[in-house]
Parts: structure tokens; sequence; C-alpha cells
């Protein structure tokens, strides 16, 4: 994930943190547990207790390779710099697998709607559910449009604001579990960097959805605060 | 009369040199901060620098950028160890889309989806 912003539009504050795991670049660190060396890794369903989005991965200074946290005398200390600001907006692609970067799944209209509401489609829709979802077109006449799903069922996505033109056999359309403004979560890709559609978002971290960026398959974005933060007014 | 006492000079023992490479905030003791940049640049770690070590730093000649959109950021100044709220932060370039979004790359991006949105499809 990548820093986008900051709500407040205030200054980024970088603090350098020893952790007690070994990390990557882009990822939530979280609050130290009892008895470790130092803050946390989060899980693909969980950032509570957020401290802040890691901006490097560690290097040895001898051979350029990782430095990997150690407990042995002698051995590099692991620190990362990492950005507290509660209010940093968070932009992560939306990866349609728990694998990064897995495209999303493009869904193929298989009965025409004239009203422009159902979203008919071989495919399931209520599980993974993506009820309080967006949905948006990547191609036909609706292309580039997007509603927020409001019904849901095994073979259809229904949106209750029309899409401006009639959906047409073989339009695809794109739908995820997120809504900007809507309280759910976001479960993670395996590697912690990336947003993970495809699987039901309720439940999963707490992240706060503030934006999209509805592009393609492989190319869309979502923007999001971590609401569970340490440095947060409440946590 | 107390017999002179003569203490021996500590000098750097290999635990020292392995200590100074631990990755902390300002030079550690007996280092010079243009060596400890060096070393953090040859990590591809972030470089934070205030106003007044700003100019020593050249951050092409290391492979790294200055981060432009956020021109201020608050932190401990890596060069001096003085928490300034102006200090610049300095990226290793090729890891800097990794952890940093900027309004150039999200402005390509927006062109680039109203030209697939126009050729009709995304």
């Amino acid at each position: 994930m990548q820093a986008a912003g900051l709500l407040s539009g205030g200054t980024p504050v970088i603090k350098k943190y020893k952790v007690a795991a070994s990390h990557i670049a882009g990822i939530i660190v979280i609050r130290s547990a009892t008895a470790t060396a130092g803050v946390s890794t989060s899980t693909t369903t969980s950032v509570a207790d957020a401290v802040g989005l890691v901006l490097e991965r560690n290097q040895a200074l001898a051979q350029g390779g990782d430095v990997v946290y150690s407990t042995t005398q002698g051995d590099d200390e692991a620190v990362y710099s990492v950005i507290v600001n509660p209010d940093l907006i968070l932009r992560m692609l939306m990866s349609g697998g728990a694998t990064a970067s897995t495209a999303l799944t493009a869904h193929d209209i298989t009965t025409a709607s004239a009203a422009g509401t159902v979203l008919t489609t071989g495919d399931d829709h209520s599980s993974p559910t993506v009820l309080d979802g967006l949905a948006w077109f990547t191609s036909g006449a609706n292309v580039g449009q997007s509603r927020k799903i409001t019904t849901v069922s095994t073979t259809a996505a229904t949106v209750l604001v029309p899409f401006l033109n009639d959906t047409v056999v073989g339009d695809l359309f794109i739908d995820v579990p997120w809504f900007p403004g809507n309280a759910v979560g976001i479960e993670l890709t395996s590697d912690l960097t990336q947003a993970q559609g495809g699987v039901d978002a309720s439940g999963t971290a707490a992240f706060e959805p503030i934006d999209v960026e509805l592009n393609g398959t492989a190319d869309s974005y979502i923007h999001a605060l971590a609401v569970d933060h340490v440095f947060g007014v409440s946590t | 009369m107390n017999p002179e006492i003569l203490v021996k000079t500590r000098w750097w023992s290999p635990r020292d040199i392995l200590k100074s490479f631990e990755a902390r905030v300002g030079p550690t003791r007996g280092r010079l901060a243009g060596g400890w940049i060096h070393d953090l640049c040859s990590l591809k770690k972030v470089v934070l620098l205030c106003a007044p070590c700003n100019p020593k730093f050249d951050p092409k000649k290391l492979g790294y950028i200055r981060d432009t959109d956020w021109p201020r950021y608050g932190g401990k100044c890596d060069g001096c160890g003085t928490w300034d709220g102006y200090c610049t932060a300095y990226y290793y370039e090729p890891e800097f889309l990794t952890v940093r979004s900027t309004a150039d790359e999200r402005r390509a991006l927006a062109r680039s989806r109203r030209k697939r949105i126009q050729q009709g499809s995304l």
C-alpha cells in the first residue's frame, strides 16, 4: 500500500521503530505486543492498534540482502521508518485474490436489463457477498459508470439507482465489497500490501474506505484509513 | 601523594563497529553525519534531513529522489538527530512508488482511464 495523503492536510511524521519481525515495505505495523522486541506485523484480517505504514524494507549493510529480525548478539538491529499519522490515507491496489496483483473478476451480463438496475450473470454475488459494495462497468454503453449494490443473489447484483443505459448481454462489469463511507473492512492480500476483493469484507481489517479509483481489472485502487490506530483519538 | 593513574584510551572494538551498523537516528558516537547517511543510503532507507543538513546531501548521486508531493515531513533529522517539523524526505528511487502515491502517478492513471473510456473499454 502507498501513502497517498493526509486527511487533515498536515505534515507526515516519520518515526524509526524497532520491530519484532521482518517486514516488507508498504505494510501496516501494529502495537508492540508485551515482551516482544518491537512493533508487530498486522494480519490479512486485522490491523487493530495500527502504528503506521512501513516505508522501507530493511537491508544488510554488507551484502545488500534483507536484514531479518534477529535476537543474536552482533546481528544488525531491524529498524524501520514508519509514517505514524492516524489520518494517513492509504492507497491499495484492488486484488482479485489472496495473491497480490491478481486481476479482479470481470463479470459478463447474461440477461439484459432494460431498466439498467439488475446485473444478471452466471456468477454468485451473495457468497462472498458484495452487498453494499460497488459495481462499475468496464465495457458497453455504461463503461466507467458505477453504482452502489443494494441487493445480491446467486446470479445477480442489483442497484437502486439505474445505470444510464440498458445493460446488454456481454457487457462487462466489476463488483467489489467496498463502498466509500460505508463501514466495512478490507481483507488484505497475503503479503499485506493490497486489498483483496472476492471475499466477504465484513469483520475483516479495520479500514474505512474513503475513495476509489475505478479502472480495469488490474489497475483499480481503493483509498482507506486505518481507523483503529494507536495514535488516534480513540482506539 | 596519590600515584598517577593512566587510563587506556578506548578504541573501536569489533562490537563497537557492529553496533555502528544499527539503524538509529543520527550518527553514532565517533561517526560523521555524512558517512552515517551514506550507510543509510546503501541500506536503501528513507533519509530525513532538516533544513541546515539538507544542502549537504546530493540525492541523485546515490539514486535517491526527494518527495516533492510532501515537501515537509516531521521527524528526527538523520544528519543531526534533531526533531524538526520542516524536514525533507528522500527515498531510494526504485522503491519510491512502492510506498508513495504521487499526484503525477494518479493524474497519468486518470488520463489513461479517460482515454480507455473513449475507446469503449476500461
